[in-house]
């Protein structure tokens, strides 16, 4: 480029001999001789710019064209690697690698994005841990709900103050229950749908091998899912979350699915889904402000749902639980020990015919259709609400016909 | 407006940041931490006398850099990057002293080991070219250390930029003796050996060295200079391997061996034998890599597994 640069300067000065303009300033001009040299001198300078272009495609034809060639394994320019640049710059950083980090290790605080990518585990669910999360900050004393009582400390600048360490044990009890789900087949529905709470709830969701759900909840998708939801892919899956293709044409008239656990960030703006899953049997846990009702969630985790921070680190240690829970079963699967009973899947005619408020063994709620499905167990198993979790859900998977 | 002032400063604040904020910086952990604390390292140092090399010394200044950094918006750097920042303000001069103490101390107890690995015949070989021959390389290492009077570091230092490391060992044109691979280096008090800190190398005795009024560099660089192949572009710091150091702070040699120079030699041969040179060659990017670093991540290696 600079040599490219170099002709046109000293182009333009080749292109018209020196000796024109010498000799159009040292004359007397008169005005048609001052014509015709500004003639001149336009033209000359319109020649020296073609020129300027012929200058610069002779000078590419003229150069040796370097077309850096990309090595096919590394996509790099054969000229770095064959100068030893590359070799170069690895060793320097990794020199720094090890240099940087001699002399004191410095603890780094809190980091927002390691909360979805490294989030918190049950046992790592400290009071410092969650005061630092704001989950202690509840609404205006005259916004709330006296069926919270039980759950706040006290009153601080007009708002209310959860009890964190009331705060640490539901949720601990909710841990239990997700790995507890999880760890017998389950299907797990993450729901959390205010603005942010999106990748925290798909990332509690994937973990613990389950759906998620950020949108608006469409109301029926239990209680008429087989309408809403009936062109929602389902497929049964061995204990080992193979795919049974043989059961593939048994499913045609299966009904939908509805989920074994439900896990809500929001329950204020999700009544319906709450409510929906309150008619059919499905546990539901959720985040209860201090203005929600307690009552409209099986398991409820007194935290402030309006602190995203606090949201994530709620729902990570779910999803958290939900991955163990998941672990041990394919642990115990490989093992030879299926963690739940087998079903078939229900057909839509016997599902119409059964009670709605009767739980339904082997449910799940297809929204993603990518984990597998179930649908209920023939018969009907009563649950009481006193029951515990994992003696009635979670067995949604149909194992592989011997 | 005095009494203003005075009511202000007499008012205890309901914060303080230098005593109630989180402690960023820790105690690093040692590979070795619990051997060395229940043994103690071979001859060199007895339990007793490495609880105060490390443990104490080095929670001073972890205590200290805390106290410093409190409350400034850069008080996560690490320590490298602390003292590379403030190796030209004198302003700061604790602060680098700190940080570059507790880097040079580090380094050294992660060269030792309880069980060390012998020189591997390449790394021999490249010494021997530098230093003639291994005997010499120790005899003027240790050389250095004893007649260093005061507290200080000995660092064995690597030149990429040598035309030394260019050439090989064998040929004496790729290895002049005006430009070897290896050089040592010796750092006063809290000098840091880092090209990045130069101005605080502290390489001589200022107590016994001219100060050089003038500073001219001239000629030093570009085609006429001595080194005329020199890759290094203008203004720009070379870069250098720290392979080695040796600390020889009195607080180190002085509990187990006393205050006299005898004790500071037999503290020096002491430590020869319980070099790790396995960790000497992957400081100096000697050994083989890259067999498991940059390998791709293997199938279903997803980010919940």
């Amino acid at each position: 480029m600079i040599v490219r640069k170099a002709l046109i300067r000293h182009g333009r000065r080749l292109a018209h001999s020196p000796r024109q303009w010498t000799r159009s300033l040292a004359t007397e001009t008169d005005l048609h001789d001052l014509q015709d040299t500004t003639e001149a001198i336009d033209s000359s300078l319109s020649n020296a710019t073609l020129q300027t272009k012929s200058i610069e495609s002779q000078a590419e034809k003229s150069g040796v064209q370097y077309v850096p060639q990309i090595d096919a394994r590394t996509q790099m320019s054969q000229q770095l690697l064959g100068d030893g640049t590359k070799y170069v710059y690895d060793r320097h950083r990794r020199q720094q690698k090890l240099q940087n980090p001699l002399g004191t290790t410095v603890d780094k605080g809190y980091q927002p994005h390691r909360l979805l990518t490294d989030p918190p585990r049950p046992s790592d669910i400290t009071l410092e841990l969650l005061l630092a999360s704001q989950a202690h900050l509840g609404h205006k004393t005259s916004h709330w709900n006296p069926a919270n009582s039980r759950y706040i400390f006290g009153i601080r600048q007009g708002i209310h103050i959860i009890s964190l360490d009331v705060t640490a044990a539901h949720l601990r009890r909710a841990c239990r229950v997700v790995s507890s789900v999880a760890e017998r087949g389950g299907l797990i529905l993450f729901v959390g749908t205010r603005p942010g709470q999106d990748r925290c709830v798909v990332t509690a969701a994937t973990m613990a091998g389950g759906c998620h759900l950020f949108d608006r909840w469409t109301p029926g998708s239990i209680t008429n899912g087989d309408q809403i939801l009936r062109s929602c892919r389902k497929q049964v899956v061995d204990e080992f979350d193979r795919e049974v293709p043989e059961q593939g044409a048994a499913l045609k008239d299966a009904s939908a699915l509805k989920p074994d656990l439900v896990v809500c960030m929001n329950p204020i703006e999700n009544w319906v889904m709450l409510h929906e899953c309150g008619m059919h049997g499905v546990p539901t846990i959720g985040i209860i402000d201090t203005d929600a009702n307690p009552t409209w969630v099986t398991y409820p985790i007194p935290a402030n749902d309006d602190s995203l921070r606090c949201v994530q680190v709620i729902a990570g240690a779910l999803g958290r639980a939900g991955q163990e829970g998941q672990a041990n079963r394919r642990e115990a699967a490989l093992a030879g020990e299926v963690t739940y009973r087998p079903n078939r899947p229900k057909r839509i005619a016997d599902r119409m015919n059964a009670s709605p408020r009767a739980v339904e063994a082997a449910t799940g709620l297809a929204n993603t259709g990518d984990s597998g499905m179930g649908p209920a167990a023939d018969g009907v198993a009563n649950r009481s609400r006193n029951s515990e979790v994992d003696k009635n859900l979670g067995y949604h998977r149909a194992e592989l016909a011997s | 407006m005095k009494h203003g002032v005075d009511k202000a400063c007499s008012r205890k604040p309901l914060y303080n940041p230098k005593t109630t904020r989180r402690r960023l910086h820790n105690i690093p952990q040692l590979v070795y931490n619990e051997a060395f604390t229940n043994n103690g390292v071979g001859k060199v140092f007895s339990p007793a006398a490495f609880n105060v090399a490390w443990h104490q010394y080095q929670g001073h200044l972890v205590k200290r850099l805390n106290e410093m950094t409190a409350g400034h918006p850069s008080s996560n750097k690490e320590t490298k990057e602390i003292l590379l920042a403030n190796a030209r303000n004198p302003n700061q001069a604790a602060l680098f002293n700190h940080a570059s103490m507790a880097w040079n101390n580090h380094h050294f107890f992660t060269t030792l080991s309880p069980s060390p690995t012998p020189m591997t015949d390449h790394l021999i070989t490249r010494l021997s070219g530098s230093f003639s021959s291994i005997e010499s390389f120790r005899a003027q290492l240790l050389a250095t250390a004893q007649s260093m009077f005061g507290p200080g570091f000995v660092w064995l230092i690597r030149n990429p930029a040598s035309r030394g490391y260019r050439g090989s060992a064998s040929s004496d044109q790729g290895n002049p003796a005006n430009d070897p691979e290896f050089t040592i280096l010796c750092t006063y008090i809290a000098g840091s050996p880092l090209p990045g800190a130069h101005p605080r190398v502290q390489s001589v005795d200022m107590n016994t060295e001219n100060s050089q009024s003038v500073m001219n560099s001239a000629g030093a660089i570009g085609p006429y200079s001595g080194n005329a192949e020199s890759t290094i572009s203008p203004g720009r710091i070379a870069r250098a391997e720290i392979c080695l150091g040796v600390n020889t702070w009195e607080h180190c040699w002085m509990h187990d061996r006393g205050v006299g120079s005898e004790g500071k030699r037999a503290y020096l041969d002491a430590w020869w034998d319980s070099i790790d040179w396995e960790t000497v060659e992957r400081n100096a990017a000697m050994d083989s890599y890259g067999g498991g670093r940059n390998r791709l991540p293997r199938a279903g290696e997803g980010l919940y597994r």
